[in-house]
């Protein structure tokens, strides 16, 4: 048995992978560059002000896939049957 | 009219005479009348003018009245701090010229149809023969036409001596087409068929001949068909107009929330700059600069795509249209069929069922009895149905080049459309074989014996009877079926002439040969019905062979009609448009045809994709939702008038692209979604913030920091998501909808207000037990990664933990 996480779902577009990974390092670096942070009228943050930032960051995810997983209990999984034309 | 006229009618009524042609003083006053022998040109738009009108949008409006308050506010402020200012303007520029490429995409089809005109002809004016240009040429001159010239106008023919006109640029037929003077026709008789006429931009193969110039210009048929091009403006793409009325809806929600604002800022006494600032953001925050720049990044992504798999895209806005398609019109020859004609059955007086010897005989008598060039790479040049009957030959191993050697031909009678047959005479030692081949019918009537297993006996009813069933049998199955005869003689008559040498045959077999279907193309038809999408077939062909090769790739089903353009003549457009879904294939099709096809299909509110090669094919094309144009056997003027060209002509191309295209509208519903969801964020968290507390939770700067790049990239990257497995398995999207529509406003509002209320609690945090500046950079950092884990959860209707156990 294989398991083919790496093909199907969360890792499948490793744009969005790249993008997400990007995203973050630039969100930080802009933080913690001082003149960077300057023009942007940012100041730097410790260690426990980084924590409650990540922390909140990843409600999201964990909102909607539960969102998700309920809608499917629910509704159940669509299937598409197709009628002649 | 002209072709119903005589010659001398013609004559009289153009003021023209034959031996003379027209005087100089005549050519003058008839080229002022009429003007230049040439097609009319659409005036370009300065290229300032275009650039221009990109900035006639609502939300570029906005912007630019933003960018300006923000310079005067920090102008008065004294700081000299304008990046603001110059990022709102940058971005504003970088749209304009975006918009500007895209449009650039000049039309450039009536330059093309000029390059096809006669470049010089030959005129009889004042009683002596000149050479001028083709544009010159007027109604009434007298031009003579010889083998290779282009024909510069319409013109009646005056004299005709084995005149052959390949009439393709017009008709599509690439057949040339036998005329002749001497006829009066009908007045309704198609193109094609108006043997004693002669028609701009058609080029002469055979003869020569004579004619009196008709018609110039705009007038011509070719100018006729340029008129339509011209009129017929290209619909704009559901996308265009939904993205400019959500971009005027939020503009505006984002000035009603500026007042409110406002408002609220006075009532709490706030510095009426700092609530412009704050204006200023949050007009920022709410429209999303990115959104048509990004839209058109991942159209272009999905045009390079596509290009790679065979279709050229050549109008953006296909590429959405495409993915909603639910009607294909493909025209039948080259496109579904391989252009090939190929000899499928082999038949003698008994049947299919024959022995390679007498397979091989009939073979070798076959292609003997042809013009067929072989080159020494075994390559066939001539005519197709010769070659058919050649290339069979050559697959068992009979060169029709060996044969010669040995059975000298030394003589023939050419083909002719009356007799229908063609003979050749061939010496064997001292003995002569003669071999016919033509249209069964005719063939039988000149043969009185027949070969079967090496014997040969008289013809009987019976036999008769068995060879006219199989020929009618081949026919039914759209089979083109030759037969062919011989006969070897000690002497052969002095006349070499039909009556004498085509008698008293040895009728030998039939041959049965059909243009196949391209690879694919039944795989492909299959998966549209799956995908909800309807096939339709298109073609000059017969009635019968149309059916027949539908029937067999599945375009004609059950209770499919199948219907000739004369019989569509008779049935007016409303009926049409009632009864067209059920039909799937048109026969005998004119270009106008084409066009009340599409019109039709499309007032069903069907999406239609209508393929084309020739110049008449163009308005059908523009008409159509998609235009496909044909890459390798297609005409510029087709290419040019298309939305998408095949590079290699192939249907299973077409539903390739819609799968794409399908593909790339779902990316771009998910990028849109992403983008707005994470813009009503930013307004809620600004908004809620303001009426809570005191001071903004974010700058304008950050939010734009945010905005365009923070969300640009997981944009462009559910742009690139790969298509989900039941894509083509589901029907069209409905074109009428929205990309809005299945309750995708109601989710993004939910999900902005969810990351609004979470940016707003992570600025409470760090502003409640710290300071403003800990809370804007904490909201900072967390609006950003708020919004980029967000676009995992857009990437993907259900679940992304998805793991599949194989």
């Amino acid at each position: 048995m294989k398991l083919q996480y790496l093909r199907y779902g969360l890792f499948e577009n490793k744009y969005l992978i790249g993008a997400f990974a990007l995203g973050v390092i630039l969100q930080v670096l802009v933080v913690v560059i001082p003149p960077v942070a300057n023009i942007f009228k940012l100041v730097p943050l410790n260690r426990i002000q980084w924590l409650y930032t990540f922390g909140i960051s990843i409600l999201p995810l964990i909102i909607i896939e539960v969102q998700k997983k309920l809608n499917e209990v629910r509704f159940g999984k669509v299937i598409y049957e197709y009628k002649e034309i | 009219m002209w072709h119903t006229l005589s010659i001398g009618d013609t004559l009289r009524k153009l003021g023209s005479n034959i031996s003379t042609g027209l005087n100089s003083k005549e050519v003058e006053k008839r080229f002022n009348t009429y003007g230049k022998n040439k097609l009319n040109e659409k005036k370009k738009e300065n290229i300032f003018i275009r650039f221009l009108k990109q900035f006639n949008d609502f939300m570029i409006i906005i912007l630019i009245i933003a960018s300006i308050i923000s310079a005067v506010v920090s102008n008065m402020q004294g700081s000299n701090d304008y990046f603001d200012s110059i990022i709102i303007i940058a971005i504003v520029v970088f749209n304009a010229i975006m918009g500007l490429i895209q449009e650039s995409k000049a039309e450039k089809s009536l330059e093309a149809l000029q390059k096809m005109s006669a470049p010089t002809c030959k005129v009889k004016r004042n009683g002596k023969i000149e050479i001028v240009k083709g544009e010159d040429v007027v109604p009434g001159d007298i031009i003579l036409l010889e083998a290779g010239n282009y024909v510069p106008a319409d013109c009646r023919l005056i004299s005709s001596y084995n005149l052959k006109i390949e009439e393709s640029t017009l008709t599509g037929e690439n057949a040339p087409v036998e005329k002749t003077s001497d006829i009066i026709l009908k007045e309704k008789v198609p193109v094609g068929d108006m043997l004693n006429m002669a028609f701009a931009t058609t080029v002469v193969v055979n003869g020569h001949g004579e004619a009196v110039v008709t018609e110039t210009g705009m007038n011509t048929k070719v100018g006729k068909i340029a008129k339509m091009i011209i009129t017929n403006e290209s619909p704009e793409t559901p996308l265009q107009k939904k993205l400019g009325q959500v971009g005027k809806s939020l503009g505006i929600g984002c000035l009603i929330i500026c007042v409110l604002i406002f408002i609220i800022g006075l009532i709490k006494k706030i510095e009426p700059i700092e609530m412009f600032m704050t204006s200023v953001g949050l007009a920022v925050a709410a429209i999303p600069e990115g959104l048509p720049a990004i839209v058109t990044i991942m159209l272009s992504i999905g045009v390079t795509k596509m290009a790679r798999k065979n279709s050229i895209i050549r109008k953006l806005p296909a590429v959405e249209t495409l993915g909603s398609s639910s009607v294909i019109c493909s025209d039948k020859t080259g496109t579904l069929t391989q252009n090939k004609m190929q000899v499928t059955k082999i038949c003698d007086i008994t049947g299919e069922k024959i022995d390679s010897q007498t397979r091989n005989f009939i073979l070798e008598i076959a292609s003997m009895c042809t013009d067929v060039d072989i080159n020494n790479k075994k390559e066939t040049t001539g005519e197709p149905t010769e070659v058919a009957i050649v290339n069979a030959a050559l697959n068992y191993g009979i060169n029709k080049n060996e044969l010669y050697l040995n059975m000298n031909r030394i003589n023939d009678i050419p083909f002719d459309s009356n007799r229908k047959m063609m003979t050749t005479i061939h010496r064997i030692g001292n003995k002569y074989r003669i071999i016919t081949k033509g249209a069964p019918d005719v063939i039988l009537k000149r043969c009185n014996k027949y070969y079967n297993n090496g014997n040969v006996s008289i013809l009987n009813t019976s036999v008769i009877n068995s060879i006219e069933n199989l020929n009618t049998n081949m026919a039914n199955n759209a089979l083109r079926v030759l037969a062919v005869a011989y006969l070897d003689v000690e002497n052969l008559p002095s006349k070499i002439e039909s009556n004498a040498i085509e008698q008293n045959l040895i009728f030998v077999g039939l041959m049965g040969m059909i243009d196949p279907p391209r690879e694919g193309v039944k795989e492909a038809v299959e998966t549209c019905r799956r995908a909800g999408i309807k096939t339709v077939m298109i073609t000059g062909d017969h009635l019968a062979t149309a059916k027949a090769i539908a029937k067999d790739l599945g375009i004609l089903r059950n209770n499919n009609l199948a219907i000739t353009g004369e019989e569509l003549d008779k049935i007016p457009q409303i009926i049409l448009e009632r009864d067209i879904m059920k039909y799937s294939v048109f026969a005998r099709v004119s270009p106008e045809h084409k066009v009340r096809i599409v019109k039709a299909f499309r007032s069903t509110g069907a999406v239609v994709a209508m393929t084309g090669d020739g110049v008449n094919d163009a308005p059908a094309l523009k008409n159509a939702d998609i235009g496909i144009a044909m890459g390798l056997n297609g005409t510029d003027v087709a290419k040019n008038a298309a939305d998408m060209v095949l590079t290699d002509d192939n249907f299973v191309t077409i539903v390739e692209a819609v799968k794409q295209g399908r593909n790339i509208f779902e990316n771009i519903r998910k990028a849109i979604h992403f983008l707005i969801a994470t813009n009503i964020g930013e307004i809620v968290t600004i908004f809620l913030g303001l009426l809570l507390g005191l001071k903004s939770p974010l700058l304008a700067i950050q939010l734009l920091w945010v905005n365009l790049v923070t969300d640009s990239l997981p944009a462009i990257a559910l742009g690139l998501e790969p298509p989900e497995k039941d894509i083509m398995n589901k029907k069209p999207r409905d074109s009428r909808k929205s990309i809005f529509a299945d309750g995708l406003w109601g989710k993004i509002f939910a999900e902005g207000t969810m990351l609004g209320v979470l940016t707003l609690l992570a600025f409470s945090i760090g502003n409640n037990l710290y300071n403003i500046e800990v809370g804007r950079t904490m909201a900072f950092v967390s609006l950003g990664v708020l919004e980029l884990v967000h676009s995992f959860n857009i990437k993907s209707e259900t679940s992304i933990f998805k793991v599949r156990i194989i």
